[in-house]
């Protein structure tokens, strides 16, 4: 099951087992309850997975698209180099703060 | 810059033009370099970088050509800036470099026009870079900008001019690809990673983006159903096949032509935006922007936004052939592998059309021969572009043999031939290990030091030659050397040592088997292996390596002059020349490569061509025996044939191939009258004929080192096949190399040849040692039964010999037997082999002047010799009666009758001893007599032998009890332990061998000081080793009477005394 | 943690092997169609049954019933071939019916008993209650592996 955090207003996710299609299913529900309940920024913690489908990317996209108008965020933290390399090429990037997880390279 | 005025024609400028753009031919490439590695940049590439743009400059000025000069004048300070560290490489110089040397070419290029060409704009941004010293973060101030619009959606991407003209240098398309996430990957089961992998591999992804607004919110219905992803992207893939090579319906690729840029208004310095949610606009790139194609390395170079070029109002051309220096490209691999694996479905479909249109309608033909035409090129085409010449890997090794030679203090001259030969890619790059190996070990263990070389009298410069050359479909690549060759025994000791092999086993093989023998898994171990010849990488591994390729692997030495390593390959992977075959209904390919030849016997000729020796058929190949192996029986298949009247398919129910009652084998010359030889094994005893009469077909397989004949039930077409491999499940049938599909859409199994032989359990034969395989299949034999060779010395007298003593059987010309001090002996091997004949010690009839000789050489106690005889040669195996006293004279020591004939027995031993008596040790009148009333058992299988040995005994006054073998000697032993004074026993006994009854005595405190006496026919330093091991007090051979009788009387003095 | 190694999955595919109703992922099915049909391949395991064209890809083609112990597959019209990926490659799985597709409520997912259907317990990574049956979830992975 994937995990959520709710600080002040920031959310923190761990999806399980990756950001693929199950999670995405079970957390959009929870996200838009987060975000509902005043979270602004949103983190996606990929740490130790590089599990990846459209329909997590599609996760990601619906979160920034419901955050941003409120001047939130979407991060993505921890990213494998194949994940990072995925989300660069599709210049997702440009939209969503990335950052590399310890074994990354820059 | 020159003073003096010089003509200007035309000779001169066409001069300096090709040698400015030889200048600029690496430039790029250079600049690259340097921009890799920033300030450490190598100061030689960039003198070499600033010399060109100083060369060009001089020249271009002398020439008066201006616009020329003037930019290569610019591009020259920049680099001196370089050079003089006062300016470190960015990839924002190097860019505007880049695009200074490009726009160079193109006005060499083009001279006329370049006379007076507008290079203002790079030359002042080039000052620009000049007057102050540009920061890494600084961006270009002025950029040209493209937008890409499409149709249905509008301006989509928008980019710089330098970026696309960059991507589409090599005659690349521009594409825009609408992806659909959900739709395209997610719902066929694929991931956006491998998506992008493949993108990436097969061009360069110029921009991208996802359309993020359609996408939705977190509010939205369930799961996004769509998430558009549109790709700008470049690749040489044409727009024909664009749509299967990325899996993306036509409607959804749109190939970019003119009409689709647009001038953009150039960008100002922003930082990156966030939108709303809404289509992403293209923002300038932060210095960690993202890269426009990520990391792989073959594809072009990667460019970075940059400045504009100086083309300005000229629309950006989607093929672009631009630069005519250009003719070759760099492809990545994967991308060709799509391509070969659509040809390789190209070929399917072609020849499934093909068998198709066989009735076809007319002018249906035609088309099929076009498509052919085309398809056939096409592949070939395609395998052309992996093809690379084997000298990438040959080159390396000049160096390689004069490091090694050097460290071993050797002197090696290494000739290289065949540096042009074309292999296919994957093949070029398997091989470098395994030759890397053999050409180490040339030097290494082949090659002797120069003063042993000058010892044995070669010069003391060693020679290994790499040679590769094609013949008939395939590549032979050739590594050579005038060394100490390998030595077949050495071999041998150490593969028994190891227990890969048997010593009968070993006894049975020909030279060049006994030296492939290093090529068996666990032959070499890694201490031996030293670390000049490579690291725990054996001769095993280079066989199993060359096996992946397809490749067959041959050795031949000659002791003391040198080993040739002989490779075969196929000249490419995946589509190979084959041959069809069927058995069990079923039908099989066979690579050509494995194959040499096909035989196909007619009806009449199975008979006489298709023989049985022991218990194996074998057919004769012109001088030689092949054995056979029925593919049918190994696959465990119920083998099938065409009954010759109805055409049908039945089964075939014949047992053996050649009528197996008679058991008879002739060896004999072919050119003996056919019915006449036919008649000879015509079943005397009658009865049904129950062979069907139909022919046998035969494909001559080629497994390296050895042949075999494996038997078809049907001879097929030869056809080109593109190789599938087999799933996991099926590796471990051993005998498939993989799979096609045919004409007709089923599949069809690949055999391996060499695995089919291993399941066959062929130990590989040769055909002049056929006899010695014989003799190991007469260790073997049924109880009661002897293995004798037939032969003749005049033509009215038969001789027989055991099989056993018979080590092969040579046909020799008349000239290769000379005369030696008085002596004839034969030119064999290199050496010298004695020749003994039956009238130097008997009265036996001479052989006709003009018949061809036949020499049996026979292994005596510590030589060979060879026996002089004349054919016919056959083995005979049946019971016998041997009469020891009729005909019995020196050298023949008995007579017994064949098929109504009488055959004399020789005694090889006698009437060595008699010929050369200094062969044998000399006893001093020994007593040979028996001490009275000495009991002896003796255990020995063959009736033949304990008849002579036993005979032997009783002759000089010994009791002899005997035994067939070891257990039932035992049981004698048991109940007549008092009786027995020493015990005589062969080694080879079913039930319980030699050694193991020796055990038991030694082990058994009634008979532990029981004398035992091994006999065998031939004494090996191994046999003898085994032998003292058990416990045996001597070793005599079998036929050597007077050894026997000596041994033991001696034997028994000696525990008289004890 | 424990065996939630093998995801469960979303959808099951489920057919008939003699007696018993088995399930696999549907996420591992690439086709499902009527090619029984393979060339023999001599001296292959006993359970396979041979290899077929498949689009011009040689697949192998497992007797599913013969691999989980129940003895040879007995053809009829309902026979089908369930080409799944395992470890890289496509396999054909031959089965005796075909079922229908089915949702998996992960909570429905029980271990799976010693024997269902006189199919080892081993061959499974769960078993889901439908309304009218039991579902034995196949770990093709296991059940295709290394010769037991």
């Amino acid at each position: 099951m994937s995990v959520i955090e709710q600080g002040k207003s920031v959310v923190r996710v761990r999806p399980e087992p990756g950001l693929v299609a199950s999670a995405a299913e079970e957390l959009k529900p929870r996200l838009l309850e987060a975000v509902r309940s005043g979270a602004v920024e949103v983190v996606f913690d990929l740490e130790g997975t590089d599990q990846i489908d459209s329909l997590g990317i599609g996760l990601l996209i619906a979160t920034h698209n419901t955050v941003t108008p409120k001047g939130g965020r979407v991060r993505v933290v921890g990213t494998s180099p194949d994940v990072a390399r995925l989300l660069k090429s599709m210049r997702l990037d440009r939209h969503l703060a990335l950052e590399q997880g310890p074994d990354g390279s820059g | 810059m020159g003073s003096e005025m010089t003509i200007l024609d035309d000779e001169t400028l066409q001069m300096y033009v090709e040698e400015s753009l030889d200048h600029l031919e690496d430039i790029e490439s250079d600049l690259l370099a340097i921009e890799q590695a920033g300030a450490g940049a190598d100061e030689e590439l960039v003198n070499k970088v600033f010399r060109a743009a100083h060369s060009i400059k001089g020249g271009a000025g002398f020439l008066g050509l201006t616009a020329i000069n003037q930019l290569a004048h610019k591009l020259e300070n920049v680099l001196g800036l370089f050079r003089s560290k006062e300016l470190v490489p960015n990839p924002d110089v190097i860019n505007l470099l880049l695009q200074g040397f490009d726009r160079l070419r193109d006005l060499l290029q083009d001279v006329d026009a370049g006379r007076d060409a507008d290079v203002s704009e790079l030359v002042v941004a080039l000052e620009g870079l000049t007057t102050a010293n540009v920061p890494e973060e600084r961006k270009p101030s002025v950029s040209e900008r493209v937008q890409v619009v499409l149709d249905s959606h509008g301006p989509v991407f928008t980019v710089s001019r330098f970026e696309l003209e960059q991507a589409v240098k090599g005659g690349k398309n521009l594409y825009v690809f609408e992806y659909d996430l959900i739709h395209d990957v997610q719902r066929r089961g694929r991931s956006p990673l491998t998506v992008l992998q493949e993108l990436e591999d097969g061009g360069v992804i110029l921009d991208a983006k996802v359309d993020l607004g359609v996408v939705g919110g977190l509010d939205s219905e369930a799961l996004p159903r769509t998430i558009p992803f549109l790709v700008l992207y470049a690749t040489i893939v044409g727009t024909d096949i664009a749509s299967g090579v990325f899996d993306l319906p036509d409607e959804r690729i749109h190939v970019l032509g003119e009409a689709n840029f647009r001038d953009a208004p150039p960008e100002p310095l922003a930082s990156e935006e966030e939108p709303a949610t809404l289509v992403a606009t293209p923002a300038a790139t932060a210095a960690p922007g993202p890269e426009p194609r990520p990391a792989t390395q073959e594809p072009p170079h990667p460019p970075k936004p940059g400045p504009a070029s100086a083309n300005q109002a000229a629309p950006v051309h989607s093929k672009d052939q631009g630069k005519p220096a250009e003719t070759s490209i760099r492809v990545h691999v994967s991308l060709l592998e799509n391509l070969m694996t659509l040809a390789g479905e190209l070929v399917l479909s072609r020849n499934q059309l093909l068998q198709a249109v066989t009735s076809g309608a007319p002018g249906v033909d035609r088309i099929a021969q076009r498509i052919d035409l085309i398809t056939s090129e096409l592949q070939e085409t395609i395998m052309l572009t992996r093809m690379q010449p084997v000298g990438k890997i040959f080159g390396k090794f000049p160096r390689v043999v004069r490091d090694l030679a050097r460290k071993l203090g050797k002197e090696v001259e290494l000739e290289v031939e065949g540096n042009e030969v074309e292999l296919d890619k994957t093949i070029i790059e398997g091989l470098n290990d395994p030759l890397t190996h053999l050409v180490r070990n040339a030097v290494d263990h082949g090659l002797e030091p120069p003063s042993e070389r000058l010892a044995a009298g070669k010069p003391a410069k060693g020679r290994v030659s790499l040679r590769a050359f094609h013949e008939a479909g395939h590549v032979n690549i050739e590594i050579s050397d005038d060394g100490r060759g390998i030595d077949a025994e050495k071999i041998v000791a150490k593969a028994i040592e190891k227990g890969l092999l048997g010593a009968e086993q070993a006894r049975a093989m020909s030279e060049k088997e006994k030296v492939g023998l290093i090529f068996l898994p666990g032959f070499s171990t890694a201490e031996e292996v030293t670390d000049v010849s490579g690291r725990g990488v054996g001769m095993d591994v280079v066989k199993t390596n060359l096996d992946k390729l397809g490749g067959v692997v041959d050795i031949d030495s000659r002791p003391g002059q040198g080993t040739t390593v002989r490779i075969k390959l196929p000249l490419t992977l995946a589509i190979i020349p084959s041959q069809i075959v069927a058995a069990g209904g079923q039908a099989f390919a066979i690579p050509q490569v494995n194959m040499d030849e096909l035989l196909r016997i007619p009806a009449s000729q199975v008979k006489e061509r298709i023989e049985i020796v022991g218990d194996a058929e074998v057919v004769r190949l012109r001088d030689r025996l092949l054995p056979l192996v029925r593919l049918a029986d190994v696959l465990r298949v119920s083998p099938k044939y065409r009954d010759p009247a109805t055409g049908e398919e039945r089964e075939d129910r014949r047992r053996s191939l050649a009528d197996r009652r008679g058991r008879r084998l002739s060896l004999d010359d072919p050119g003996t009258d056919p019915d006449a030889a036919a008649s000879q094994h015509e079943d005397r005893r009658g009865g049904p004929d129950r062979r069907s009469s139909s022919a046998v077909n035969i494909v001559v397989a080629n497994a390296g080192a050895f042949q075999y004949g494996l038997v078809v039930d049907e001879l097929l077409d030869a056809e080109e096949i593109v190789v599938k491999p087999l799933g996991r499940h099926l590796k471990g049938c051993g005998c498939y190399a993989g799979a096609t599909i045919m004409g007709n859409g089923r599949v069809a199994l690949i055999l391996d040849v060499p695995g089919l032989a291993r399941l066959a359990q062929l130990t590989s034969v040769e055909g002049s040692a056929r006899a010695a395989e014989v003799k190991q299949r007469a260790l073997r034999r049924a109880a009661g039964e002897e293995h004798l060779l037939l032969f003749r010395y005049a033509p009215t007298e038969r001789f027989a010999l055991p099989l056993d003593v018979v080590q092969r059987i040579e046909r020799v010309k008349r000239d290769d037997i000379a005369v030696v001090g008085g002596r004839r002996v034969l030119q064999y091997k290199g050496g010298i082999l004695p020749l003994l004949a039956l009238d130097d010690v008997a009265q036996v009839g001479v052989p006709d002047e003009d018949a061809e000789p036949v020499v049996l050489v026979v292994r005596l106690p510590g030589r060979s010799a060879g026996l002089l005889a004349t054919g016919p040669v056959d083995a005979y195996q049946g019971r016998i009666e041997v009469d020891r006293e009729t005909l019995v004279q020196p050298g023949i020591g008995g007579s017994t009758g064949i098929e109504g004939e009488t055959v004399l027995v020789v005694d090889v031993v006698d009437v060595a001893r008699r010929s050369y008596p200094d062969w044998f040790q000399a006893y001093e009148a020994e007593e040979t007599e028996a001490r009275e009333g000495a009991t002896l058992l003796l255990a020995e299988d063959s009736a033949f032998f304990r008849g002579q040995v036993a005979g032997f005994f009783r002759e000089a006054g010994y009791t002899v009890l005997e035994a067939e073998d070891g257990q039932e000697a035992w049981e004698i032993l048991c109940r007549e332990g008092e009786r027995i004074d020493a015990v005589v026993t062969d080694i080879e006994m079913p039930h319980m061998d030699g050694l193991a009854l020796t055990r038991k005595i030694r082990a058994d405190e009634r008979f532990r000081d029981l004398p035992v006496v091994a006999l065998t026919t031939l004494a090996e330093d191994e046999d003898i080793a085994r032998g003292q091991e058990a416990g045996v007090t001597d070793y005599q051979v079998k036929l050597d009477r007077e050894e026997l009788l000596a041994s033991l009387a001696r034997i028994l003095r000696t525990e008289e005394y004890a | 943690m424990a065996e939630q190694e093998k995801r469960t999955p979303d959808q099951v595919c489920t057919f008939w092997i003699g007696e018993a109703l088995c399930g696999v992922d549907i996420r591992c099915v690439q086709e499902i169609n009527r090619q029984v049909d393979a060339t023999p391949v001599p001296l292959s395991p006993p359970h396979v049954l041979g290899v077929m064209n498949l689009r011009g890809r040689v697949v192998t083609v497992v007797d599913l019933a013969a691999k989980l112990g129940l003895g040879s597959t007995r053809f009829t019209d309902e026979t089908r071939n369930v080409i799944v990926q395992s470890q890289g490659e496509p396999v054909g799985l031959l089965v005796d019916r075909i079922a229908d597709v089915v949702d998996v409520d992960p909570h429905t997912v029980a271990p799976a008993p010693a024997n269902l259907g006189g199919i080892r317990g081993s061959a499974f990574q769960g078993v889901l209650r439908t309304d009218d049956s039991l579902v034995g979830i196949l770990d093709v992975d296991a059940v295709l592996g290394e010769e037991a």
